[in-house]
């Protein structure tokens, strides 16, 4: 069909019915709905969140006229509804009443509403976004929402509303002793609820990236239906000045807080007698305690800290001048970014906020802190006292909080020595230019020993090993890392690649040295080269390196770090956490002094033809391994079979410190029989920009026969030991195993396990062919749910060309993302082009362009490694990956012809 | 569209938004019907559109492009007719077995081949080829309605005919 036709057709179709006349519709509709204005002026703040948070203090501030916005039946059977907030998404459930008939169709309907900064958000779903559950409050039964799997894509413009209103869906089985019940109500598709009372659950689950990232809302209201039940004096406000007068502190339950650890619940210690209930509400990041909507019978609360704080105790008391606050944390496991909570206490009497004295933990409005050793401190054992630096976490306008320090507080355990400390915050905030910090002398109660050294404003996570030669953590890593870097190059000059890490401060020379940049650049002394999603912010910053430093409209700042010969930047990005803090997060890029000359990385040139070698097993049984070494490095193989398991699914490494000797593993479930495996080795491949790509590519191709596995239920090793030409160091060396048209990668932590696949139907396509090839991931472990926390792209994608030089490296910017798995569910994801494309001529912008005009891939003739990289931080934190992250890499080879 | 009545109209007088319904009536009409090729949901779609669009004027900071934003609107309630008629045939036909047309629409009254075919694309597809083959739009404004980048806009457009050339062969 040509387009000729399709616009004609296309135009029967629209002219395939007289216009009907809406405007009678339109206008009885926007009779009874709120006019702009009116959403403007309960709306203040732009966006729709401000509308959100209008109305629920409308309605808290009238209790007996509007909804009740904390989900709970209104007492006059009025409108109920609930709200909750996650990122820049609201959901809303309403019901028009709060009390029913029994054959009565309930009125329900939620609202799922985008306010973020983008003219409107996609995001992946079932087809459905949102779906109703229900449970039945004064008996046992209870029903889930169903949704589809389609992964279908939603627009959501800013501030429109997407509206569903209750239906059924669910599921239930025979032997469900409800399920007569449940096959009957589903039969009648009018949404009708039994009588009793009911808490009506409306849920949103999407992907922000495809239906990757998974973000989860739920908001619940009850309704009752039949006879009006007698509602407990809780519900029912006393009059004001009838406030009576409590014989001991009353403790009240405030609705749980949903953190990413689960759900924790403030408490209310109550020795004024004044609070009727705790209710929910969403932190809008104002003053600690607030009359909303200038209600003074309403008090907000907000709050901020790691997740140990979203536990929080709240003391109200009278003093002599008006109420204290105090605001205690109860313990709980921390993490290192800083959260806001909020709660609202509905009174019996007003109180104004401005009589509150708000404390934390019995000291006044102070801010959490976090600290590092001095530049000249090494912790021993016999360390009795400790030198510290210590950083302000909120803005200060760049002022040191030198004599604003408080603190410290010192717990000591048998494996930790945690220390915290407090600033007094500038009186009104300021502006978030980075800040020096103030010198501490911590006296300890005894010698550290053995035993860590955890910052306690930051959380757990923050550990410094003490040992007679550390420096710290971080800093011994970067050289780490620089040095493994330099033995790569075994004929290169001075040289390095990508090196990239992470962590979110910098050190005092680091920030002494950002002056230093700028003359550094001017003089031509290095180069720099940057990673990053690619989007036209980066492509555009990649171009003109001037215009990173304000890419998405936001300063930047910048500093350097110089540990030997290197030169790296950093960039520090802004990274929103829930209720609209910030914290600072840095990427780091890497740029080179000196000319690179990372052409020549081992001493050996790949011969013309691959030489097939082969691999004896030392005990003289047949040899059931092979190799075809297309690099020219393997001289010689030997195999072997062990009876102990690897550490690792397949791995590599160097036999001591011999790098002229490489072994490689893999388990097998077997001990009696090896497994018949082909070994297939590439490169070196000469980058003068690697992307983080290694310099060889060794695959491991089990091809099983029968009989040859499975006499012995028990994991073992097979491997080879290969003879090199040259030293070469593991790290350089990428080992993949694979089956058939699939490649497989597992990680392990503790009891965890991640198992990432990446397969494609066929291992050879026609050049210009898109190439279709998927990856799965699958969680098993103890939680039945699991987060993985990593910098994103998660899952990253990317090849190697085997056999010429293009390739894509999976790069990423740095924002920390959420990979959410349900336990033994593959979740299964299409390849997807993101991160750094480097043709054979880097130069070659065309092949660039060309490259991601579409978002398809396709690619000439060659042999290519296709990867999948997944994984992240067990405990929510984007912050020190290695201790508890699980990873695992899965790659294939891919003939384009 | 005039400015000063979109103005008005923001500022929540109701009788310059009116006005907008009865000059915006007919091409949102003409556009739903086309994407869904029902008369009903088309009606439905664009009614909700207009109360959509009332409800969130005030929201719309900058009214030179309210076209577009009711467009984006019009779109949104098309998804969710198509979903709401979906679910609808779902429940009524659960025990009948499932056919590939089971989640289209009933026929339009003029039904052919190409009806056939155009409805089982997506709502997306539809629009973006109602928008550029029936209103002739370019990528720019297309991109505009859609809210998304002109080189996806591009890519959508190429897939969506593939779509639909595919969807006419298997007819």
């Amino acid at each position: 069909m040509n387009d000729d036709q399709l616009s004609r057709e296309l135009s029967r179709r629209a002219a395939a019915a007289d216009v009907p006349d809406v405007l009678p519709a339109v206008r009885s509709a926007i009779d009874t709905r709120p006019s702009p204005v009116r959403a403007s002026r309960l709306a203040p703040l732009a966006g729709l969140a401000g509308v959100v948070a209008a109305l629920l203090l409308l309605v808290i501030a009238l209790p007996r006229l509007g909804p009740a916005a904390d989900g709970l039946p209104s007492p006059s059977g009025g409108p109920v509804s609930a709200t909750t907030r996650s990122g820049d998404f609201s959901l809303i459930i309403t019901s028009a009443r709060s009390q029913y008939e029994a054959d009565e169709p309930v009125e329900v309907e939620a609202s799922l509403v985008y306010d973020g900064d983008q003219g409107e958000a996609t995001v992946g779903g079932a087809n459905a976004l949102i779906g109703f559950g229900i449970e039945q409050v004064d008996g046992t039964l209870r029903m889930e929402p169903a949704f589809d799997a389609s992964c279908t894509p939603h627009t959501l413009s800013a501030g429109v509303p997407v509206v569903e209103p209750f239906s059924k869906s669910g599921g239930f089985s025979d032997d469900d002793p409800d399920a007569g019940f449940w096959r009957e109500w589903f039969s009648d598709p009018v949404p009708t609820l039994p009588a009793g009372t009911w808490r009506v659950k409306a849920l949103a689950s999407f992907g922000l990236d495809g239906c990757r990232s998974v973000r989860t809302l739920e908001a619940s209201i009850v309704v009752h239906v039949g006879p009006e039940p007698q509602r407990t004096p809780e519900i029912e406000a006393p009059t004001p000045d009838v406030a009576p007068t409590p014989q001991a502190p009353q403790v009240i339950s405030c609705p749980p807080v949903r953190d990413s650890l689960g759900d924790v619940a403030p408490t209310v210690v109550d020795e004024t007698g004044i609070v009727e209930r705790c209710l929910a509400a969403t932190p809008v990041g104002g003053p600690p305690a607030t009359n909303p909507e200038g209600d003074l019978s309403v008090l907000q609360l907000e709050w901020s800290g790691s997740s140990c704080h979203a536990a929080a105790r709240l003391s109200l008391a009278r003093t002599a001048t008006g109420y204290s606050l105090d605001i205690t944390p109860t313990g709980g496991l921390c993490r290192m970014l800083n959260a806001a909570y909020a709660v609202r206490l509905a009174l019996r009497e007003p109180v104004p906020a401005a009589e509150v004295l708000v404390t934390h933990g019995g000291a006044p409005e102070l801010g959490l802190a976090w600290w590092e050793l001095a530049a000249h401190e090494r912790p021993t054992a016999t360390s009795t006292e400790l030198d510290l630096v210590v950083y302000e976490q909120a803005c200060a306008n760049g002022e040191s909080p030198e004599g604003r320090v408080v603190g410290p507080r010192v717990d000591y355990s048998e494996e930790a020595v945690t220390i915290l400390f407090w600033v007094s915050p500038l009186p009104g905030g300021g502006d978030c230019p980075l800040a020096p910090g103030a010198p501490v002398r911590v006296e300890l109660s005894g010698p550290l020993g053995d035993r860590r050294i955890v910052d306690g404003g930051i959380g757990a996570d923050a550990v410094m090993e003490a040992s007679d030669s550390l420096l710290a953590l971080e800093t011994s890593r970067v050289d780490e890392m620089a040095s493994e870097r330099f033995v790569a190059m075994v004929g290169g000059e001075e040289c390095t690649s990508v090196v990239m890490y992470d962590r979110d401060v910098p050190t005092q020379e680091e920030l002494e040295a950002a002056a230093e940049i700028p003359e550094l650049l001017d003089a031509g002394e290095g180069f720099i080269e940057f990673g990053g999603y690619v989007s036209d912010r980066w492509l555009s910053a990649a171009r003109a390196f001037g215009a990173i430093e304000a890419y998405g409209g936001r300063p930047k700042p910048w500093y350097i770090m110089m540990p030997g010969e290197r030169l790296t930047l950093a960039q520090l990005d802004p990274f929103p956490i829930s209720g609209g803090r910030t914290v600072w997060f840095a990427g780091f890029y890497q740029a080179v002094l000196g000319d690179s000359q990372c052409n020549d990385p081992t001493q050996t040139q790949p011969p013309a033809d691959p030489e097939s070698i082969p691999c004896p097993s030392a005990d003289g049984r047949p040899a059931e391994v092979s190799i075809i070494d297309h690099s020219g490095l393997v001289s010689g193989c030997d195999a072997f079979v062990r009876p102990a398991s690897p550490e690792e699914f397949v791995d590599v490494t160097n036999v001591g410190s011999d790098e002229s000797t490489l072994e490689v593993r893999w388990e097998i479930g077997a001990i009696c029989s090896s497994m018949p495996v082909h070994l297939e080795l590439w490169g070196p491949f000469a980058y003068e920009f690697s992307g983080g790509l290694p310099n060889y590519a060794l695959q491991v191709e089990e091809r099983p026969t029968e009989g040859s596995v499975g006499c012995l239920d028990v994991v073992a090793s097979q491997g080879v030991r290969l003879t090199l030409r040259s030293s070469v160091p593991a790290q350089q060396i990428e080992v993949f195993r694979t089956s058939g048209n699939r490649g497989m990668g597992q990680g392990r932590v503790a009891e965890h396990a991640l198992h990432v696949e990446i397969a494609s139907d066929t291992l050879e396509f026609e050049a210009g062919e898109p190439i279709d090839i998927s990856a799965l991931i699958v969680y098993t472990g103890p939680r039945s749910e699991v987060t993985l926390t990593g910098f994103d792209p998660n899952p990253a994608f990317g090849f190697q060309q085997l056999d010429g030089h293009d390739r894509q490296g999976p790069a990423t910017h740095w924002d920390c993302e959420a990979l959410d798995l349900v336990r033994d569910v593959a979740l299964v994801l299409p390849f997807e082009k993101h991160g750094v494309f480097y043709p054979a001529d880097l130069a070659d912008s065309a092949a660039v362009e060309a490259y991601w005009a579409e978002p398809e891939l396709r690619l000439p003739p060659g042999l290519y490694r296709f990867f999948v990289r997944a994984g992240g931080n067990l405990n929510g934190s984007c912050r020190d990956l290695e201790p508890r992250s699980i990873g695992a890499t899965a790659s294939i080879v891919v003939t384009v012809r | 569209m005039d400015r000063e009545l979109l103005v008005r109209a923001r500022a929540g007088d109701r009788e310059a938004f009116e006005l907008i319904v009865v000059a915006k009536g007919e091409p949102l009409y003409r556009t739903a019907l086309a994407i869904l090729g029902n008369e009903a949901d088309a009606r439905d779609a664009t009614q909700e559109a207009f109360i959509g669009a009332w409800r969130s004027l005030g929201r719309l900071r900058d009214v030179e492009r309210f076209d577009a934003w009711l467009g984006r609107i019009l779109i949104n309630e098309c998804r969710m007719a198509l979903r709401h008629r979906r679910r609808v045939r779902e429940v009524a036909l659960s025990d009948a077995p499932d056919s590939p047309d089971s989640a289209g629409p009933p026929p339009a009254t003029d039904s052919t081949d190409f009806d056939d075919a155009f409805n089982r694309l997506s709502v997306d597809q539809r629009a973006i080829l109602v928008l550029h083959h029936l209103h002739g739009y370019g990528v720019r404004e297309i991109a505009a309605w859609l809210g998304i980048p002109s080189g996806t806009v591009k890519w959508r457009l190429s897939r969506a005919r593939k779509a639909l050339a595919a969807e006419l062969s298997d007819s």
